[in-house]
């Protein structure tokens, strides 16, 4: 559920030129210019609303945001935390 | 010295194995960078570029794209950088408006170009290996050639482009190397895209001193503690962004020191007071200088920020190099000490004018009764304070900063009116906790049923950068009126913003 949310965002809201068939769970987004310095903000303020988890300046790294899959298992662990 | 290359053919004389760009893992020193620039401007020319021509980079930053920028300045050429992220019909206007001769590109973009159009040139490293060392005949040096033409948001719908010379862009870096004693002891941070002004400075000055300008890394640009380790790590002296660059550090749980850091050095939009301090507290051996100037005229004030400012609004300061600067009322008088006026600026930094745009040259740069030279209106307002010091107060028109970058509300609003079931578009900049300013557009038409404002983001994707981009459109009955039957800019904006609380 969150994996398919967050991948429709970016298809949604990506400026990039998009295949959306191409783009796999662990598809590097921010290598394939999907994600940039903007869209990153604008989806964490989507992820805060969306699913009622905090993200924090700290939170914005690679290893957090570098794909669908990254960003779903960030969701997933804050949401279980609260 | 007379021209932005001549700069590189000096350094690489005086410092021939000193390091003049640091990429990531690869650095290319000063003899590397002017031999393999020489080689590839060989190639422009052998491709048909002539003195006088327009050759576009549409290529990530990278040390490949600085050899390419040196190579077209060698050929007499001027350099035209296109935003990567550039959607294709914002680069295809800009390729036509200004009648490139070639296209230099790396892969990506250069798929983006249709065969049997402009000229490319692929540019990667196996191509740059393979170029033969022939000599160049002997540097093209004209100071009054122009040396790039950068693309800014237009009022009119359209981008304009700004021509500058080499003898202007000289100007803001001699300026800049003797004003911040740059020395080939120094790093200097490159952050912003070739496309935007204030990568003249950090580039042009690091090889006019013989130091080293240190690219920062694409995840340093997105993630705010990759950002920190890298400054960190770098070793950089000097860092010269916009404050927004900077702004996501002071909100870090903890972050490394930067001991090398000596100067920081912030441009194109309001400088925050809270970042200020924060940068007073975390890097207190670093000297912080507050600098304004459109892209028609680069860097003409400057002010050092001290340790203690307390104030709301930090001064944008005094002239720099040559430059003067005059705060006129609207019938172009000099205004008493205090007052408010209009920014005008003269000296050599000025550039030539807007490619191809006589009416718009000649309304931005104006001769003053009893003054000698040309004079830039900014549109930017400002007032003298008690110590000289110039204080930034906003613009008189539509023109608003975002990020850094210049957004003419009404290029948004011309995009969103091409759509017929539009018939009148009005954008505001909403204040935004965590996004500093979002763009919100406010739209009518005779038939609310047929308006489709996912369509019409759609639209402005395919037509405007990334920061132009309305983050909304509101389809409204109804738009405020004037009393004299204009649409109320300022009251769809106070709507607009008042929403969004």
């Amino acid at each position: 559920m969150i994996e398919e949310a967050i991948r429709d965002y970016i298809v949604r809201n990506s400026r990039a030129a998009l295949d959306s068939a191409s783009l796999t769970p662990d598809t590097d987004v921010i290598a394939e210019g999907l994600v940039d310095s903007l869209m990153l903000l604008q989806m964490t303020d989507f992820i805060e609303d969306h699913f009622g988890v905090e993200i924090l300046p700290d939170d914005l790294t690679f290893e957090n945001f570098g794909s669908i899959a990254k960003i779903t298992a960030l969701i997933e662990d804050r949401s279980g935390k609260v | 010295m007379r021209t932005l290359h001549g700069l590189l053919r000096a350094s690489a004389e005086r410092f021939p194995v000193s390091p003049a760009i640091a990429d990531g893992e690869r650095t290319i020193g000063y003899a590397a960078l002017d031999d393999l620039s020489d080689r590839l401007c060989a190639r422009l020319f052998a491709t048909g570029v002539a003195p006088g021509d327009r050759v576009a980079l549409w290529i990530d930053k990278s040390w490949l794209a600085l050899v390419a920028l040196f190579a077209v300045l060698k050929c007499g050429a001027t350099y035209v950088p296109v935003d990567p992220r550039a959607p294709r019909d914002r680069a295809l206007f800009i390729l036509g408006d200004c009648e490139v001769r070639l296209v230099a590109a790396d892969a990506a973009h250069a798929a983006m170009l249709d065969e049997g159009g402009i000229p490319v040139l692929l540019l990667d490293e196996d191509m740059l290996a393979a170029l033969s060392a022939d000599a160049l005949p002997g540097l093209v040096e004209d100071p009054e050639t122009a040396a790039y033409i950068l693309y800014t948001s237009g009022s009119t719908g359209e981008p304009k482009g700004v021509v500058i010379s080499h003898r202007a862009a000289l100007s803001v870096i001699g300026w800049a190397a003797g004003a911040f004693a740059i020395s080939p002891g120094d790093r200097l941070s490159s952050h912003a895209p070739l496309h935007f002004d204030l990568s003249v400075i950090d580039i042009f000055a690091a090889v006019a001193a013989g130091a080293c300008v240190a690219l920062v890394p694409p995840p340093a640009m997105l993630f705010p503690r990759a950002l920190a380790e890298w400054i960190a790590a770098s070793g950089v002296t000097i860092w010269y962004s916009v404050p927004g660059a900077l702004m996501p550090l002071a909100a870090l749980r903890e972050v490394a020191r930067f001991p090398a850091l000596r100067l920081v050095l912030l441009a194109g939009e309001r400088l925050p007071p809270a970042l200020a301090r924060w940068l007073a507290g975390h890097v207190p051996q670093a000297a912080l200088f507050n600098l304004y100037g459109p892209t028609e005229t680069n860097v003409v004030t400057a002010w050092r920020v001290p340790k203690g400012f307390a104030g709301d609004e930090i001064p944008i300061g005094r002239a720099t190099g040559d430059a003067a600067i005059r705060i006129v009322d609207p019938a172009m008088r000099t205004v008493a000490g205090g007052e408010r006026g209009e920014i005008l600026v003269s000296g050599a930094t000025l550039m030539t004018g807007y490619w191809h745009r006589p009416e718009q040259t000649a309304a931005a740069l104006v001769t003053l009764p009893g003054e000698t030279g040309r004079w830039y209106r900014t549109g930017d307002h400002a007032r003298m304070d008690g110590a000289g010091a110039l204080v930034f107060l906003g613009r008189a028109d539509n023109q608003i900063k975002l990020r850094g970058h210049r957004v003419e509300l009404e290029e948004i609003e011309a995009v969103l009116l091409r759509d017929e079931a539009v018939s009148a578009a009005i954008v505001g900049p909403v204040d935004d906790v965590r996004l500093g300013a979002v763009l919100i557009a406010a739209v009518t038409g005779p038939d609310l049923a047929r308006i489709d404002t996912a369509g019409l983001i759609k639209a402005c994707r395919s037509a405007l950068p990334a920061y132009m981009i309305p983050l909304e459109v509101r389809a409204m009955r109804t738009l405020p009126l004037t009393t004299t039957g204009k649409v109320d800019r300022a009251a769809v904006r106070a709507m607009l913003a008042g929403d969004r609380q």
